[in-house]
């Protein structure tokens, strides 16, 4: 079970990064739409 | 006298180091022949060809993230289902059992990062299988991914494609690890460190008792644990280990070769940005922190324990002398003696290496906030290519706050800095206290994490706040005095490895791709030139200020308050 869940918590770390280039790439649209 | 050569020695080989190595990696990343060209290149093609990598393909920054993220996500899988079943799984003669699961994830956590990070012993618990192929073949892995990120944030800087990860990373194994790796690994053979798959050999000690020796193929695992600045020991003992550290040469090569890279990268910057002097003004800088750091550290152990020089009953000769090095000798190796410990304890940290041959629970409090501050800046040489993005950071904050103060344009290397640039350097420069401040307030507060420290007071603060900073900076040594193996630390300290790591390189890279974008401004009048004295103090200037805002009053309530302790005969 502690297996399984750790595979998860690895897994989802790595989702929320993916999510997290994204954030990023919405920062950076933010400055094109200002100026 | 002997320390004083040692320095000079240590300056010399850092110079020579930092020239060679920039030039061969400037010319490997470039994809320019090198010496090695017609014995490698064979090799470098085959790897494409299996990895079915596309060489040369130009891709934007939100793929080459994409890439480092899927690459370090299967090799992690792979890595933890190693571990966590080798005793299902060959080259485990003493049937070791599989990690537990909660360690597995905080060790696959701290080897995919180059962090390195062990909450167990090693040789105690590991098959030669999975210190082979968990350990040190992803310490390869988890380098060669910082050294290729790093090299795709310069080419951003230095108004360059991109380039594509899996070429950036194969260059790097093929041209950077391997040779070296085979060099200083054949190196450590020559002199005394053990190769072999031979877990364990008995011996007969001198009193005639039978004695059961751990050893393994450590020579290969110690060049990279020192090249790829990762740190996990073969032996719980790390480089304090007489069969990981055998002499004082051996010593000094360790200190070179975790200086290596973060040296080499800082001269390529300057070749790619065709200003040289801009190299040797971030090295003088960094060099500059690193020898600071270095003399007060030394100053505090060389000087000895206050409290041993005013016992009355007993007396301890604690001034150096020929016979013995004096000063705090406690949690030392005698054959180093006190100057290579220290040089070891200010290099394994400034560079995120995490090896050790002296233990830093032992340090004074003082000499133990040393190695703190260096992780917690992280940006003196630092981890292979992270240390500089990191320094670059703060150079882009420094062009700002700059621009801000005398009313220029903030540009920096020919690039204009805007407000999305300064919000992406902002959550990666706030993201690193944040992970060590807030769990180690969480653990200090918590039973969970005061039961698992041999230490109260000061002290032990300055236990858990060393293994989060440790964490964070992707370091991996210990403070020690503190059981890391348990359910609270083993996960949370993953975690803090995990967003250490792959955040701010993401902002980073997210920042170079923002700057190739934009068009390249020639110098004018109103440019700030960053490769002057004046801006290296600015720059040094704002990573002291920001470090100190943020962590000063930690390290008051840590060693600070500890050191003060010690004086009026008061210990925890």
């Amino acid at each position: 079970m502690l297996t399984v869940l750790a595979l998860l918590s690895f897994s989802t770390f790595f989702l929320g990064f993916a999510g997290l280039i994204h954030f990023c790439e919405w920062v950076l649209s933010r400055r094109e739409v200002n100026t | 006298m002997a320390g004083i050569g040692l320095l000079l020695l240590f300056l010399l080989a850092s110079f020579l180091i930092t020239v060679f190595l920039g030039r061969y990696m400037a010319k490997v990343f470039e994809g320019q022949p090198t010496i090695l060209h017609p014995v490698l290149h064979p090799l470098e093609k085959v790897l494409l060809l299996l990895g079915g990598w596309k060489p040369d393909l130009p891709i934007t920054w939100q793929q080459y993230c994409k890439d480092l993220l899927w690459f370090n996500f299967l090799s992690g899988l792979l890595a933890f289902f190693v571990i966590r079943f080798q005793h299902l799984l060959p080259l485990n003669p003493l049937h070791f059992p599989g990690m537990e699961p909660l360690q597995a994830f905080n060790t696959v956590c701290s080897f995919v990062t180059n962090t390195n990070w062990q909450s167990y012993s090693g040789e105690m618990t590991l098959s030669n299988l999975s210190q082979m192929l968990a350990l040190t073949f992803w310490m390869v892995i988890g380098a060669a991914s910082g050294l290729s990120v790093c090299t795709a944030f310069l080419r951003g800087l230095t108004h360059r494609p991109l380039g594509s990860f899996y070429q950036d990373f194969t260059r790097a194994v093929v041209y950077v690890f391997l040779p070296f790796l085979l060099v200083s690994g054949l190196f450590f053979v020559s002199q005394g460190v053990p190769q072999t798959l031979t877990q364990q050999v008995t011996i007969q000690t001198v009193e005639g008792t039978p004695q059961k020796i751990a050893v393994g193929p450590v020579a290969s695992l110690l060049a990279i644990k020192q090249l790829g600045t990762n740190g996990g020991g073969f032996f719980n003992a790390n480089s304090a280990h007489p069969y990981e550290n055998p002499n004082p040469l051996t010593n000094f090569v360790e200190i070179m070769l975790e200086l290596a890279i973060p040296m080499g990268l800082i001269y390529l910057f300057g070749l790619w940005l065709k200003d040289r002097r801009q190299s040797w003004m971030i090295w003088g800088s960094m060099m500059g922190l690193f020898l600071i750091f270095f003399s007060v550290s030394y100053y505090f152990e060389q000087s000895g324990n206050p409290m041993l020089s005013s016992l009355s009953s007993v007396q301890i000769d604690q001034n150096a002398s020929l016979n013995h090095s004096g000063g705090n000798i406690e949690g030392k190796e005698v054959r180093f003696g006190i100057l290579p410990s220290v040089l070891f304890s200010t290099a394994t940290t400034a560079t995120s290496t995490g090896a050790v041959n002296n233990m830093h629970d032992s340090l004074t409090p003082i000499a133990g906030l040393v190695p703190l501050a260096d992780m917690m800046l992280n940006v003196i040489f630092g981890g292979v290519g992270v240390g500089l993005m990191g320094f670059l950071l703060y150079g882009i904050i420094a062009v700002f706050l700059t621009g801000l103060m005398v009313g220029r344009t903030p540009e920096i290397f020919g690039k204009k800095i805007e407000k999305a640039e300064i919000i992406l350097a902002s959550i990666a420069i706030l993201l690193h206290p944040l992970i060590i401040l807030v769990p180690t307030a969480i653990a200090v507060m918590n039973n969970f994490g005061l039961s698992a420290l041999n230490n109260v007071g000061p002290h032990g603060l300055s236990e858990i706040l060393y293994a989060y900073t440790s964490a964070a900076a992707n370091n991996g040594s210990a403070f020690a005095g503190l059981n890391a193996n348990t359910p609270w630390y083993n996960v949370s300290i993953g975690i803090v490895i995990l967003l250490g790591r792959y955040p701010s390189i993401i902002a980073l890279l997210a920042i170079a791709g923002s700057l190739l974008a934009k068009p390249k401004v020639e110098p004018g009048p109103g440019t700030l030139r960053t490769n002057t004295i004046l801006f290296a103090v600015v720059w040094v200037g704002i990573i002291l200020i920001v470090g100190a805002l943020t962590f000063v009053p930690v390290l008051m309530l840590g060693p600070i308050a500890d050191q003060l302790a010690m004086l009026a005969h008061k210990t925890f």
